[in-house]
């Protein structure tokens, strides 16, 4: 029974290869977040400006395509590339934004919960489940309907869905940790509860929210676009991935690109956050694989 | 187990009345109900007999008790536009989203559960590697633009599948294939964690030490114990679920609640909306409530308590 | 290779990890007889857990490899064996019992399975003949009311109970080798004792041969016929225990001798002796305890020390004893 050397070189390079930055991932997010700054420098047409005459040209490299507008143009000849470039801004702001408010919230009261236990952690629990089981997306479009579309309505909607999971894994985390004996020790010397939550607790589950936070984003990303999609988004004429998909919808056999490449770009964004989400989740926390 | 049950059934309650709270007050947040019911041209006193005549006089939290009284019994208000009870309204479409909702699960538990388990056995494989793309994929793509590419290329172009507003298995398979896309990806890739997890556990090694064929390891022995953290999650995913169901029966104009509600919404018929929101919440608590006695069926440990 | 019982020649099992490969097992050698009890003893990350590991043929993988060695268990080679032969091997001729009862039974299965699998699975044994069988394994290792216990589940057990029945699983089909992985160390120390003559009156009326592995060598001369110990993956020194004990010759088994007994908790790190174990991934030619050791000189970190033959089996390896070559 002998393993050659080589073949125990090659068990060790294999080993290594697992667990390396995902560069191409991070490189289009990279590309991404230089767009949302920087797009309204970048495009190459207006976002906004209609042309009649320009109207449907398909993308450059099919019959009847113009190189200076690489994915062709929408119903009312609108450059596609720089709506799209420009709709990343909405994608991407809105889900970031939501993450800040959604996680802030969740965070504050995951803590609480775990903290303080009794009622006030049952009466938050039961908020977590009503919020978990609800068709969140259905007061979504009641709220916006209501009121008038706007960005910051979108990422309030959002918010209402994200909270509860951060404020759930926060709980648990803070439940595990009351019990630890540095804790204690604060409890002792007299602290007051906000102290210790703000100095004790705070840094310690500061892994799990990173890591909740990034793996998140996909999915906010994700119901941003349904919203959108449904047309209680980001509200026109501001471009938006989701809407854009939707405006193409009635013309998917004479101009396909309309819907196709929106979604292309949605897939690609959230598919690079989730590969990034993996990789710092493996890192940080390698326990919090199921969230 | 009986005080367990009953804590779970307050627990439910709790959580339902919290909903119907919410929902109550969006609705008196959508503005006064009023404009919506009467016509154009009702004068000053129609409004105020009209108001009477609902309660919207009363103090805010008299209006939630009639409401909620009147919920229990059942009666949900009228719908403005179809001018019929909402109740046996949303009733009706129960029915087909329901079944909706049970081909994607079956869908998910057919696909998800095995290659999770074999993705996790044959870590780092091509197969472990294909089935993590396909998942990492099937977390990322939008469901309505999958959907609506399904439905171009098997139902418009190549007219393999029917979709749309009839019977028959054949328009189940488009809608629970996009739907099942995004859950079946999460769950595919909680399993092959939570199986990791177990194959590398020492009642694993002890059982392989015992002599016990590896199929069995694998299938009793460590799936046994892995489906344990893909159940508590159950909860998650049911929301996930229905939330995605709205869209999803939209784009392929699926006589669902979900449809239902986004259709009221856009004509603003605010008690429909109200009575699919409840409803739907009612629906997923419930199954909430039995996938957590499964779950004290299947963890001993939690049984005992 | 016609001897009885277990030998073991040169095994060698590697851990293929990401900051390299880790010589976890390096080249081991040592035998025991039928109805012998061989001691191994190291300190934890010695590689004696990756040792038995590598015996069953259960190292982790894809991580775990053996690369090199041989184990003879009654003249067969078991590493020439087939998976499906191995597992006709695994519970029927060799058995192991692992540290800790509560992680090694599965927490969703009844006791009374857990126990019966080898049956089931080496004997065909299914129903009313299997359930008495059972209830005999779990007499043997004192659990009363074994017709209820059957029926519970691990949880609802002590932890001296829960691995007493692992005892019971282990030798269900009477192995003529068991292989204990410091099988008291989770213990509580009133338990720990008990524990370990209940495996002594076993081995007698079973009559099986047994590797018994500690971190704890005190424990070693009451138990074991031969003891054999272990560092940073390698054997350093064997024989009969009385002549280990009595003549310890590597400064690494003298060091462990000299460190108190511990009762009170399970201390596996040797405070007496300053420094650590060396990391397994970046090992020199030379002596793995010479960074350690108060008799070091350059040639022990230069070269490995040979076999050296003391007396009868005791064999040490270390430069006091043999010639620089």
């Amino acid at each position: 029974m002998k393993i050659a050397i080589d073949e125990q070189n090659r068990l060790v390079a294999s080993a290594r290869r697992s667990g390396r930055l995902p560069v191409i991932p991070v490189a289009i997010l990279v590309l991404l977040l230089i767009d949302v700054i920087f797009a309204g420098v970048i495009a190459p047409h207006s976002p906004y400006a209609t042309d009649l005459s320009k109207r449907l040209i398909p993308p450059a490299w099919l019959p009847g395509g113009d190189v200076s507008y690489l994915l062709g143009t929408d119903l009312v000849g609108r450059d596609l590339l720089s709506r799209l470039m420009t709709g990343a801004r909405a994608s991407l702001g809105v889900a970031l934004a939501t993450i800040f408010v959604g996680g802030t919230v969740g965070i504050v009261l995951g803590m609480v919960a775990g903290y303080a236990g009794g009622r006030t952690d049952s009466v938050i629990m039961r908020l977590v489940d009503g919020s978990l089981s609800i068709p969140v997306i259905l007061l979504a479009l009641v709220l916006v309907s209501v009121r008038e579309p706007s960005a910051w309505n979108v990422i309030l909607v959002l918010s209402l869905v994200i909270w509860a999971r951060f404020a759930r894994l926060v709980r648990g985390e803070v439940l595990s940790l009351r019990e630890r004996a540095f804790v204690a020790l604060a409890q002792v010397a007299g602290s007051s509860s906000a102290r210790i939550i703000a100095r004790h607790i705070f840094p310690n589950i500061l892994n799990t929210v990173i890591v909740v936070g990034t793996l998140q984003v996909g999915w906010v990303v994700l119901l941003e676009a349904s919203l959108s999609f449904l047309g209680v988004g980001v509200p026109p004429p501001i471009p938006a991935w989701g809407s854009m998909v939707a405006d193409g919808r009635a013309h998917m056999l004479s101009a396909w690109w309309l819907s196709l490449f929106p979604g292309i770009a949605i897939l690609l964004l959230v598919l690079s956050l989730n590969f990034l989400g993996d990789w710092i989740r493996d890192r940080l926390d390698p326990r919090l694989r199921q969230v | 187990m009986f005080s367990y049950v009953a804590r779970r059934l307050f627990q439910l309650c709790i959580t339902l009345m919290l909903v119907s709270i919410v929902v109550f007050l969006l609705g008196r947040l959508s503005g006064d109900p009023l404009s919506l019911i009467l016509p154009p041209e009702a004068t000053e006193q129609d409004f105020a007999a009209a108001r009477e005549q609902l309660g919207l006089d009363q103090p805010l939290w008299k209006q939630y008790s009639i409401f909620a009284a009147r919920a229990l019994r059942g009666d949900l208000g009228d719908s403005i536009t179809a001018r019929r009870p909402v109740f046996p309204l949303v009733m009706e479409r129960l029915p087909s989203s329901l079944a909706l909702a049970g081909a994607t699960i079956l869908l998910t538990l057919l696909f998800a559960v095995p290659l999770g388990v074999i993705s996790a056995v044959r870590k780092g494989s091509y197969i472990d590697f294909g089935a993590r793309l396909v998942a990492l994929l099937g977390q990322s793509v939008p469901s309505f633009w999958l959907g609506l590419i399904l439905l171009q290329f098997f139902a418009v172009q190549w007219r393999l599948l029917p979709f749309g507003d009839s019977n028959g298995i054949g328009y189940y398979v488009l809608p629970s294939i996009t739907l099942a896309a995004f859950i079946a990806a999460g769950i595919m890739r909680l399993v092959r964690s939570s199986m990791l997890d177990a194959m590398d556990s020492d009642y694993v090694k002890f059982a392989r030490s015992k002599g016990v064929p590896e199929w069995k390891v694998i299938w009793l022995h460590a799936l046994r114990n892995a489906l344990l953290p893909v159940m508590t999650l159950a909860g998650l995913y049911l929301g996930i679920l229905v939330t995605g169901a709205v869209v999803i029966e939209e784009v392929f104009i699926w006589p669902g609640m979900g449809r239902l509600a986004y259709q009221s919404v856009v004509t603003r018929d605010y008690p429909v909306v109200q009575g699919v929101v409840l409803v739907t919440a009612a629906v997923v608590l419930a199954a909430n409530f039995i996938v957590d006695l499964l779950y004290g069926y299947a963890d001993p440990r939690i049984r005992a308590q | 290779m016609n001897s009885r019982g277990l030998v073991v020649r040169n095994l060698t099992a590697h851990l293929f990890t990401k900051r390299g490969c880790a010589r976890a097992v390096d080249g081991i050698s040592f035998a025991i007889p039928p109805r012998k009890t061989l001691g191994l003893v190291g300190e934890s990350g010695s590689g004696k857990s990756m040792a038995c590991m590598a015996l069953m043929r259960l190292l982790p993988k894809p991580a775990g490899q053996i690369v090199d060695g041989e184990v003879w268990l009654d003249g067969v080679d078991l590493l020439k064996l087939s998976e499906r032969e191995m597992q006709e091997i695994r519970g029927r001729r060799i058995a192991m019992i692992l540290q800790d009862p509560t992680s090694s039974l599965n927490p969703v299965l009844k006791i009374g399975y857990q126990v019966g699998e080898p049956v089931r699975q080496h004997e065909n044994v299914r129903g009313g003949p299997l359930r008495t069988r059972v209830v005999e394994l779990m007499r043997q290792v004192q659990i009363a009311a074994p017709e209820d216990r059957i029926n519970a589940y691990p949880h609802q057990l002590s932890g001296g109970m829960r691995q007493r029945v692992v005892g019971a699983a282990a030798l269900a089909c009477k192995p003529q080798l068991l292989i204990a992985d410091e099988p008291t160390t989770s213990l509580d120390v009133t338990v720990q004792m008990h524990y370990l003559s209940l495996l002594q009156e076993l081995q007698q009326q079973q009559q099986f041969g047994m590797l018994f592995i500690t971190h704890d060598i005190h424990l070693v001369p009451s138990i074991c016929d031969a003891v054999a110990v272990m560092y940073a993956g390698r054997i350093v020194e064997q024989g009969e225990v009385d002549a280990v004990f009595k003549r310890p010759a590597h400064p690494y088994t003298r060091a462990l001798l000299r460190a108190a007994p511990r009762l009170d908790e399970a201390m596996e790190s040797l405070e007496s002796i300053p420094g650590e174990l060396p990391s397994l991934t970046e090992l020199g030619p030379g002596c793995r305890f010479a960074a350690r050791c108060s008799k070091a000189s350059q040639v022990c970190s230069d070269a490995y020390p040979p076999d050296t033959g003391l007396e009868h089996d005791h064999r040490v390896n270390c430069w006091l004893y043999g010639q620089p070559a």
